[in-house]
């Protein structure tokens, strides 16, 4: 992977080992002049072994994540790369019919034109020393039935390729490595693809039968060769091949090419980085041919790493609630470690130990576990990123050979990172630590305010209230959410400080603050956008909502301990036998604050990402496989130009197929498989979309829903009633509307209704030119925006002569059927597929079709939270910190509890109690934000219109009782430990 | 009248079979022997000690640091096991009882003091004082009454809500005491109940203790090294080297029943 958020990697590379570099020279600074200081800090590392193990875990848990996130990165890149890399093989580029030199191989693949064109290319390509080989190629999309293995597969390409040009791009390969000499393939002999072997169970020797025109082609398999481009090995497709000259003979296309397949100089992956040169000298040379070229190889090289690095982005978002709760993790770590050697440290600095002095100490010590830390969690990041891998190729392994990869380099990143960002929380701990008051230390009593750090709050106060102000006028001004909300957050600690500072109490004002932060961002969209209008942003507010949100809940929370404190103490009573182990349970968190903030924050921001992404997915989920989603239709056949069916209905009937079942059939004409070429009026370039023409029946019987209509269209109906009147009027699905391009999104070739917005409910109507097969233009007005909920009706749709006027021969037919029974759309649509199976149809059931998208998107979120879930390590982690800690600093109240009569299970009841007492809060708050914040997001998309939101309470509960149950397991080993302490022997302790 | 006899040397008090406990007696210990193992030695903590506490008396324990007398604290209290010896206490054989019973016993029927006070910092004294009472299953609305009582018993009912940390050194040890006493124990042990106090009120809480133990009749056995409380109790029995070298009845205070020392031998002083 090369970039991520658009920054090159081996940038981010080298400015990470400089700041890791200086991190670390900052320490063998104090190594060298402060030795003594040194040692008295590295020397902590191995005193407790089990402590300083739960510390690593604790400290790595920033390179855990970004080494994972970064690792996935590198997969979806290396796996989509070494895909195309495997089928293109030496194809860098394609020359194919078009008007604009700029071509699009997928919107020209059914197009075919003269084989002179090869002379032209040649004469084209003479001055361009970048290319050493071009190879004509004829397609055809084909049927084909294996009859003796009872085999068939809808589309196969049948290509031709010229033997005699095949040596520049390394020539054809059996599967058993050996070169398959095409040019002695006697007449109707082929290759075919290993994919094509296995799904029609044929090997050498072995007769299949394709059908073109409507004619049986028998043909006798000469070899299996290797998937690839040469073997008409497609994404959707098996691959024939035969030479060039049988295919055209065969077919009845004399002379004629889809394609030319130019080879560049170099390797299969080094000719791709020269091509860029080479492609533009060829499109110039070729100016005014009606050829265009497309440079493919490098095309979807740069797709999938753009793919790669969207995934890497993601999940880097969303594991930033765990970097954060790993950065609150570790300021808990060093500041329960200065507790513990409080009385240490003051008598230190009471004997001459400098401030700095401590800092450098503490420093010394947590750059020892962050170095070893960050070696763990890259390990482990590899280890997960892996994980994700498997989950990934159990999702999405049908179109995408998934193979685990992680790059050196970007675990050189995730480590210096990971490293960099510990050692600064460290930094930040040991500053603050070092901050005592040296005879409460020494004494080991709390610390007493002073005048100075008054002073020091009425600043910090005034620099919150100023910097926040800006920030919010700044935001609110130019219609950005992130500065504005960021502002509005920090504004009422800027009001809170110095309310402090003159001494009011802490309980109102900090509340107040953090219902303010609440109220802030928990209410409504549509409140907010009442208030200050609408502001951008993107999933960069998912992360400040759920920081602020927590920061609100967990001061609301700490600053009201006591009152939720004597609610369960109250429950304890209940429980008779359970009241001391209660009582004894629930003093401790109220009395140690920030220790009980820190661990119920942790909690709180990685429940609360768990819980938003959860509730998101389920309400998602439910909405885009709602009845609207198939628009009234049940089953889809598709029909390719290369077999074309006379009668649908007719057909069907006479091989006794569904007869009797068939309510309704609407046809839809694509002209091409993979788009055509449109653009708005006044656009200077041409771009891809899927142009559907529809018959009177498709649009009679189809569901419409409209996200947005344009101005003078009062509802749905008199959209469609627009449709059937006029054929010029065109509707159009909702991806392509700004935004909705997902992993297209930003493609140069992707059409974008600009000036339509998510939010729109009208808009002027916007007229569309189509690019026509005659070079002519034709031209349509868009008068609605299909919803995303009808997921089956994807493309830009107008009438079906209006789509005849553009491709006369349309490249696929699809028909689409109601059944008098919906739950039978499974059975017919194979019923439909078998009996036309010479004609290549496919069948597929919508509903099917729309569930299965939505079980990889579902899939892909539960990956994602898997992967946020991670973050439950750091509470984890922080439990058993805690616990461990709480065993050793109370031995002697253990003592004292067992002394006057606490059996060892009350002993180990009270820490369990404090542990789901802390952990339960962190859960519930995290829970109710995360509901909260769904439902907000949720109810104000206006694609939710309508929808009812529900939330996923067994997933919830699951993630719940799990983040418990382990919290509390993480419990049990100290508290058992606690228990068993002889009663004398923790007396003694001091 | 003292029951009290030294033991000649040599005559084991262990021999034959285990004797039973003067029914006087509210603590009777045969020939106790507790050694801790660091790892690289072996401390003999109290070498064969035979012990008695009558009830309603008051002993101190004192010898130089180290001598052994937490540990017989500890050991007759049930917090610590012993490696040889009986113990009973309230006529029950400690060895016998499990770990859960033990525990139960010291609940319902003893209370400690000790030199650092060991008062929960997170609870107020009125929340640590009726802690035992909560353990023995007393109902929360009779604890607090108990505990309020006994705090106005050592003169701090208006303290009850403070926490630990905002009373004097002298306060925290009434709490302890009011903790002590609050589940009507049969003996209160104390560790050197006033080591952490200046002398002033040391003697007010020695003051305290006797006036418990010789209005309500309770028990106390106490570690000391204040020669001013031995002075105080009713008996004074002096640790060295892990066994008992001597016992000693302060003249300043009336004397009380006394016990007889256990069977066949009499008690005050280790095996060796």
């Amino acid at each position: 992977m090369n970039e991520v958020f658009g920054l090159p990697m081996s940038g981010i590379m080298a400015t990470l080992i400089a700041l890791l570099s200086l991190c670390l020279l900052s320490v063998a600074w104090v190594a060298w002049r402060r030795p003594v200081i040194f040692k008295l800090g590295v020397r902590n590392i191995p005193r407790r072994r089990a402590q300083t193990a739960l510390i690593v875990v604790g400290l790595m848990l920033s390179t855990l994540i970004i080494s994972t996130a970064l690792g996935v990165g590198d997969t979806l890149d290396y796996s989509a790369t070494s895909d195309t890399y495997r089928q293109l093989g030496r194809v860098d580029a394609v020359v194919v019919q078009s008007r604009s030199p700029e071509a699009d191989l997928y919107a020209a693949l059914d197009d075919t034109f003269g084989a002179d064109a090869l002379a032209v290319v040649e004469r084209a390509t003479a001055g361009i020393p970048e290319v050493d080989g071009l190879l004509p190629i004829l397609d055809a999309r084909v049927p084909v039935r294996h009859d003796s293995a009872g085999q068939g597969e809808p589309t196969a390409i049948l290509t031709g390729i010229d033997p005699a040009r095949l040596d520049a791009f390394g020539g054809l390969r059996g599967t058993d490595g050996n070169a398959v000499d095409l040019a002695a393939f006697a007449v109707n002999e082929v290759a075919i693809s290993e994919e094509a072997a296995k799904e029609l169970d044929a090997a050498a020797g072995d007769t299949v039968t394709a059908f073109f025109a409507n004619k049986p082609l028998p043909l006798t398999v000469a070899a299996v060769v290797e998937d690839s481009t040469l073997a008409g090995h497609r994404e959707t497709a098996v691959g024939l091949v035969m030479p060039l000259a049988q295919m055209q003979a065969l077919t009845g296309q004399p002379d004629t090419v889809s394609m030319i397949a130019v080879s560049g100089a170099g390797g299969v992956r080094d000719a791709a980085d020269g091509s860029e040169s080479a492609v533009a000298a060829l499109r110039s040379a070729l100016a005014g041919q009606n050829l265009g070229v497309d440079p493919i190889k490098a095309d979807m090289v740069e797709q999938a790493e753009g793919i790669a690095a969207l995934f890497t982005g993601l999940f880097l978002v969303l594991g930033l609630f765990s970097i954060a709760a790993g950065v609150l993790l570790i300021v808990l770590i060093f500041t329960m470690l200065a507790a513990e050697r409080r009385s240490e440290m003051g008598m230190a600095r009471a004997v001459g130990t400098q401030r700095k002095q401590l800092i450098q100490q503490f420093v010394a010590e947590g750059s020892g576990y962050a170095l070893l830390s960050g070696l763990v969690g890259a390990a482990l990041g590899v280890g997960a990123a892996f994980g994700i891998a498997a989950g990934l190729r159990a999702l999405f392994g049908d179109f995408l050979a998934i193979e685990p990869h992680v790059e050196p380099r970007s675990l050189v990143v995730a480590y210096c990172l990971g490293v960099v960002i510990t050692f600064l929380a460290v930094v930040g701990s040991s500053w603050k630590i070092s901050r005592l008051n040296v005879v409460a230390a020494v004494r080991d009593i709390p610390d007493v305010a002073t005048g100075h750090r008054r002073k020091r709050t009425l600043v910090w106060g005034a620099l919150l209230l100023g910097l926040g102000g800006l920030l919010a006028i700044q935001g609110a001004g130019a219609g950005v959410a992130f500065p504005f909300y960021a502002g509005m957050s920090l504004l009422p600690f800027g009001i809170a400080l110095p309310l402090r500072f003159f001494g009011v109490a802490s309980r109102p004002v900090f509340s107040a603050a953090g219902l303010y932060l609440l109220a802030l961002w928990m209410l409504p969209q549509n409140a907010m956008n009442a208030l200050v209008g609408e502001l951008d942003g993107e999933i960069e507010m998912f992360f400040l909502s759920g920081i602020f949100m927590v920061v609100g809940a967990t001061m609301v929370i700490l600053q009201n301990t006591d009152l939720l404190l004597a609610g369960v103490s109250r429950l304890g009573g209940l429980f008779k036998g359970s009241l001391p182990a209660v009582r004894t349970a629930v003093a401790y968190p109220g009395a140690a604050r920030g220790r009980t903030g820190l661990t119920i924050a942790m909690f709180s921001l990685i429940v609360f990402s768990l819980v938003m992404v959860a509730t998101m997915n389920h309400n998602y989920t439910a909405l885009y496989l709602g009845d609207e989603a198939t628009a009234g239709w049940d089953v889809r056949a598709d029909a390719s130009n290369a077999n074309p069916l006379a009668d649908f209905r007719g057909d069907l009937a006479a091989q006794g197929v569904a007869a009797g079942e068939i309510a309704a059939v609407g046809v839809v004409a694509s002209p091409g498989l993979f788009g055509s070429e449109v653009r708005l009026a006044g656009a200077p370039d041409w771009k891809n979309v899927d142009l559907r023409g529809m018959d009177p029946a498709f649009l009679d019987g189809s569901e419409f829903a409209f996200l947005s209509r344009a101005v003078g269209y009062a509802d749905d109906a008199a959209v469609v009633a627009a449709l059937r009147a006029d054929p010029t009027l065109a509707v159009i699905d909702a991806s392509a509307l700004d935004g909705g391009g997902g992993f297209e999104e930003g493609s140069d070739d992707r059409f974008v209704l600009s000036g339509v917005g998510w939010d729109d409910e009208t808009f002027a109507p916007r007229r569309v030119e189509l690019a026509r097969a005659d070079g002519g233009i034709s031209a349509v007005t868009i008068v609605g925006v299909i919803d995303e909920k009808v997921g089956a009706l994807a493309g830009l749709f107008t009438a079906r002569d209006t789509v005849a006027a553009v491709a006369p021969d349309p490249a696929l037919i699809s028909y689409y059927v109601r059944l008098a029974d919906p739950d039978r759309a499974d059975a017919v649509a194979q019923e439909i597929e078998a009996a036309l199976l010479q004609n290549g149809v496919e069948g597929v059931s919508l509903r099917g079709e729309v569930e299965d998208q939505q079980r990889q998107s579902s899939g892909f979120l539960y990956l994602v939270q898997g992967f946020m879930g991670l973050g439950l390590l750091v509470g984890v982690a922080a439990v058993g910190v805690i616990a461990f800690r709480s065993v050793v600093e109370r031995r002697q109240q253990i003592g004292v509890l067992r002394a006057i009569g606490y059996r060892r299970g009350l002993v180990s009841l009270s820490f369990l109690i404090e542990t789901a007492f802390i952990v339960g809060m962190g859960v519930l708050s995290g829970t109710i934000l995360g509901v909260v914040l769904a439902r907000n997001l949720f109810t104000a998309d206006d694609a939710a219109d309508g929808a009812g939101f529900s939330v996923p309470w067994p997933v919830i509960a699951t993630i719940l009782v799990a983040t418990v149950a382990i919290a509390l397991v993480m419990t049990w080993v100290p508290s058992r430990q606690a228990a068993r302490i002889a009663p004398a022997e923790a007396l003694r302790y001091e | 009248m003292s029951v009290f006899r030294r033991t000649t040397a040599g005559k084991s008090p262990r021999s034959g079979a285990a004797a039973q406990p003067h029914p006087d007696a509210i603590i009777w210990a045969e020939g106790i022997v507790k050694t801790y193992d660091t790892g690289t030695d072996k401390v003999q903590a109290l070498r064969g000690v035979d012990f008695a506490v009558a009830r309603g008396e008051m002993v101190a324990v004192m010898g130089p640091s180290g001598c052994g007398k937490t540990t017989l604290l500890n050991s007759l209290s049930g917090l610590d096991t012993v490696d040889g010896g009986t113990i009973w206490l309230g006529g029950q054989d400690l060895a016998r009882l499990s770990d859960r019973k033990r525990t139960d016993y010291r609940a319902r029927r003893m209370g400690f003091v000790f030199q650092v006070y060991n008062l929960l910092p997170v609870l107020s004294a009125v929340e640590n004082v009726e802690l035992p009472l909560l353990v023995s299953g007393v109902k929360p609305k009779e604890a607090r009454a108990k505990a309020l009582a006994a705090l106005a018993t050592v003169d701090l009912a208006k303290w009850a809500a403070h926490r630990p940390a905002e009373l004097s050194g002298g306060q925290r040890q009434r709490v302890t005491i009011a903790r002590s006493l609050v589940n009507d124990p049969a003996i209160v042990w104390a560790d050197e109940p006033t080591g952490a106090l200046d002398s002033k009120t040391a003697t007010e809480i020695m003051d305290l203790m006797r006036n418990l133990n010789q209005r309500a009749g309770l028990t106390f056995v106490l570690v000391t090294h204040d020669p001013g409380i031995g002075a105080r109790c009713d008996r004074i029995v002096r640790m060295q080297d892990g066994v008992i070298v001597g016992q000693e009845i302060p003249r300043a205070e009336p004397e009380v029943v006394r016990v007889p020392a256990p069977a066949p031998a009499l008690a005050m002083t280790g095996a060796d």
